[in-house]
This record gives structure tokens, sequence and C-alpha cells, in this order.
């Protein structure tokens, strides 16, 4: 700037100020443009970069749709055979343990369903799955019309290690109301609800059934859905089970509920 | 009621488990296809009632067997496939697919799938062949008024002197009524230049 300056002053440049001011602005140019170079090579390198992350990741999606295609096929040969082998048995009660074997892997389904839908979280709307759940089972158990479901279920985001215990824990709930509290020809209304505050979630299902028998012990009976439900709501969810009469049986879990991603 | 059925789902265990559970319902399984192009070739030669599907198949997936099937015998078609997404939806409803179950598949949901669409698909088809029938019926009306307008200018006569000449001349020739009137409107133009 210096040279400017003199120019102003003086009106004109010497021959040498003038070759000093050229070099400058020609030095400052050319380190404008090897800037420019820089930062283009390095935008390139990003983009590049960015390209390879995209494929990446589209590779891994479309191999993780495989996984779940895989899943669902394995779960169709079992859902399948099970079912055949339900469909020709001729006694009831081989009917019926056939029919809550399926009963639980149509939940496992459901759950794994949800899960496969939205990858990237573990996170779970569970209103929709539980009223869909409630719904399944009952129809699978021939009983539409004759049991009502009432469901108010909270929106609470799970991971998916408690989201799939909470789901199976639900399914042998439900399971138990639907044969137990009103057997084959008993008709009443199933209530389900859930609720969450301040990080800790009640479940609770009631029916207006014949209720639990005296002298139910939830932890020590040998039931494999009472075992089921204990196991689950204590290791995996941490949480406890209470049961009791009511107009009917009532069942609550209470859990903590659980922040981090956890494992899927 | 047991339907005649034609599987098409490329793990051969998918398969046996499947074709067991449509058994155990009742339904005969009238054959089992591992790729688009034999359910195509299975569902002409086995004449199915209903054909349970799988999608990702090699050889022609099973969207576009359905739709060569819809081309070559139109036939009741259910998708039964581990993949969802909206694509594969939209291609299933433009194959004529009547339902799209996600697997697993539980044997109730099987059998009340399979009922309603083969009930639907035979009143689909049914409607068709009325349709059909009711566009044939209005092309002979068509057919025979305009014939008939052409004599009554031609001789000068009233409709039904018209309509009995031209019943006359069917059966004196032992022709169809629409034929007969095909055949004179056929020949208006050559008739029409020879009397001009």
């Amino acid at each position: 700037m210096s040279g400017r300056e003199r120019a102003t002053t003086e009106g004109q440049l010497s021959l040498y100020d003038e070759a000093v001011l050229l070099r400058h602005l020609s030095e400052q140019q050319g380190e404008l443009v090897s800037d420019v170079l820089e930062h283009a090579a390095r935008a390139g390198q990003v983009s590049e970069e960015n390209a390879r992350l995209a494929r990446d990741l589209a590779g891994s999606q479309d191999r993780l749709q495989e996984v779940h295609h895989r899943i669902r096929n394995h779960l169709q040969i079992v859902t399948g055979l099970l079912s055949a082998q339900q469909f020709s048995e001729t006694s009831a009660t081989a009917r019926r343990a056939f029919q809550k074997s399926i009963g639980r892997l149509t939940s496992i389904a459901a759950i794994h369903d949800l899960l496969a839908r939205d990858p990237s979280s573990g996170e779970l709307q569970l209103p929709a799955l539980a009223r869909q759940l409630a719904h399944h089972l009952i129809e699978h158990a021939g009983a539409v019309g004759r049991i009502r479901v009432r469901t108010d279920v909270a929106r609470v985001t799970l991971n998916a290690k408690q989201a799939t215990a909470f789901v199976l824990v639900l399914t042998e709930l439900l399971s138990n109301s639907i044969e137990h509290g009103f057997g084959d020809e008993g008709r009443g209304e199933i209530s389900l609800r859930v609720t969450a505050e301040r990080g800790r979630a009640v479940l609770e299902v009631r029916d207006t059934g014949r209720g639990l028998p005296s002298g139910f012990d939830i932890g020590g009976g040998e039931r494999l859905g009472l075992g089921l439900i204990c196991r689950l709501a204590e290791r995996d969810l941490r949480g406890s089970v209470e049961a009791w009469n009511e107009g009917g049986a009532c069942f609550r879990v209470t859990f903590r509920i659980d922040a981090s991603k956890g494992e899927k | 009621m047991g339907l005649r059925v034609l599987l098409a789902e490329d793990e051969p265990a998918v398969c046996a488990s499947i074709a067991e559970q449509l058994r155990s319902l009742g339904h005969e399984v009238v054959g089992e296809a591992g790729s688009g192009r034999e359910a195509v070739r299975l569902a002409l030669e086995a004449k199915p009632d209903v054909v349970v599907m799988d999608i990702k198949m090699p050889d022609g997936d099973g969207i576009e067997a359905a739709c060569r099937i819809a081309e070559e015998r139109p036939v009741a078609v259910v998708f039964l496939s581990g993949h969802y997404d909206e694509e594969l939806l939209s291609g299933v409803a433009e194959s004529g697919g009547l339902a799209y179950l996600l697997k697993p598949a539980t044997s109730d949901q099987l059998q009340a799938v399979l009922g309603l669409a083969h009930r639907r698909f035979q009143e689909m088809r049914d409607l068709k062949e009325q349709t059909q029938r009711l566009a044939e019926a209005l092309e002979v009306r068509k057919v025979v008024a305009r014939a008939k307008g052409l004599l009554m200018e031609r001789h000068g006569i009233g409709e039904k002197e018209a309509h009995r000449r031209l019943q006359k001349e069917a059966s004196r020739s032992n022709m169809k009524l629409a034929d007969l009137c095909r055949a004179i409107l056929a020949a208006e133009p050559f008739v029409g230049e020879h009397e001009g």
C-alpha cells in the first residue's frame, strides 16, 4: 500500500515503485490462487469421502434389509409348521398349546417388524403396537365379539431390548386374561393401560373375568406364562410385578425406562 | 372350502412349511414354483384357483410373474412377502394382486385372505363376462337399427315392415339377424354406386 500512497501524493509512480507494486500484487494473487486450489482439492476429497460413505451406508442398509427378510422367512417357517401341527392335532389341549405358541411367535414377529421399519433407532411407539397385539390375540383365540379391549397407552419410548421384553410380557398378560379370565365361553372386557411419569413406566392389564384363584402366587407358580412374565419383568425391564383381584384379575408391571439406546 | 392353490416361493424350507400350512387348512397345493418363470408356467398348466406368490424370487420376481399370469390366464393372486416398502406396494397394486401379507402369516390370516381373494376374483370375472355380453348385445342392437334405417330409406317403408323383412330374409338364408345386418351394411357402398 505504500506505493499507492506515494502515487497519490506525487501524482505518478516511478518504474521501480510500479515493479515493486506489481510483484507484491502478483505474490498476493499467487497466494490466493494456491489457497483456492488447496480448498478445491480438499472439497474434492471431502465429496469423494462423502460419496464413499453414502455407498457404504446404502450397502449396509441393503444388507440389513436382507437380514430382516431372512428373519421373516425363518419366522414364516416356524409359524407355518406350528400352524400346520395345530390344525392336525385332535386334542383340544394340544391345539391350545400350539395356539399359544403361535401367539407368542406373532408378538415376536410384530416387534421385529416395528424395529425393522425404523432401523435408525430402537425407539418404539407402543400405542399402535399394543392395540394391534390385543386385537390379534383375541382374534387368534376366536374371541372376537366376546372379549372387548380398552386401551389407554401413553407414548412411551423404549429401546429395543426393553421394547421386546415389554411386548412379550404384554402378550403373556393378555393371553392369560383371554384364556384363564374368560375361558372358552366367558364375555367381558380387558383394559390395558400404560402410563409413564418421571422415567417410570407402569403397565396394567385388568380383566372382568373370573379372577385369580385363591392363594395365587405369581412367583411360585409353575405355569410357563407366569414364569416368563416374572423373569422378563425383573431381568430385562428391571422392574416388579404385582397381581391382585379387583372385579377380575389385575396385573401391574412397574419398571424404570432405560434411556440408553440399548442393544438391538 | 378347499381351494386349488399354486405356491410360488424360492426358499425350499419356507415353501414346504407354507405348503403344510395350506394343506392343514384343507386346501390342495397343485404346484410349487421356485421362480417367477416357473410360477407363470404352473399357473397356466395346473389351473389353480389362487396363487400364493412370494415377491423376491430369481428369474422374474413375483410381481412380474403376476403381470404375465394376468395377461395369459387371469387368476386370484395373493402376495406373501418378507419385504415391505411403498415401492413394492405400488408394484403389487399394478400387477392386479388382490392382497398382500407380510411374513410370517398365521393360518388364520392365510385362510381369511385366500377365501376373500377367491371370492372377489370370481365376482370380478363374472362382472367382466357380463360387461362383455352387454357390449356385444349393444353392438347387435346398433347394427340392426342401422340396417333397418337403410331399408326404410331405400324402400320408403316403416320400421315394423323393415324389421319384418330383415327377419324373413335372415330365416330364409339361415343367417343370424346381426350377421345379415352386418352384410347389408357392408354391401351398402357398392349398392349405392350401382344404383346411382
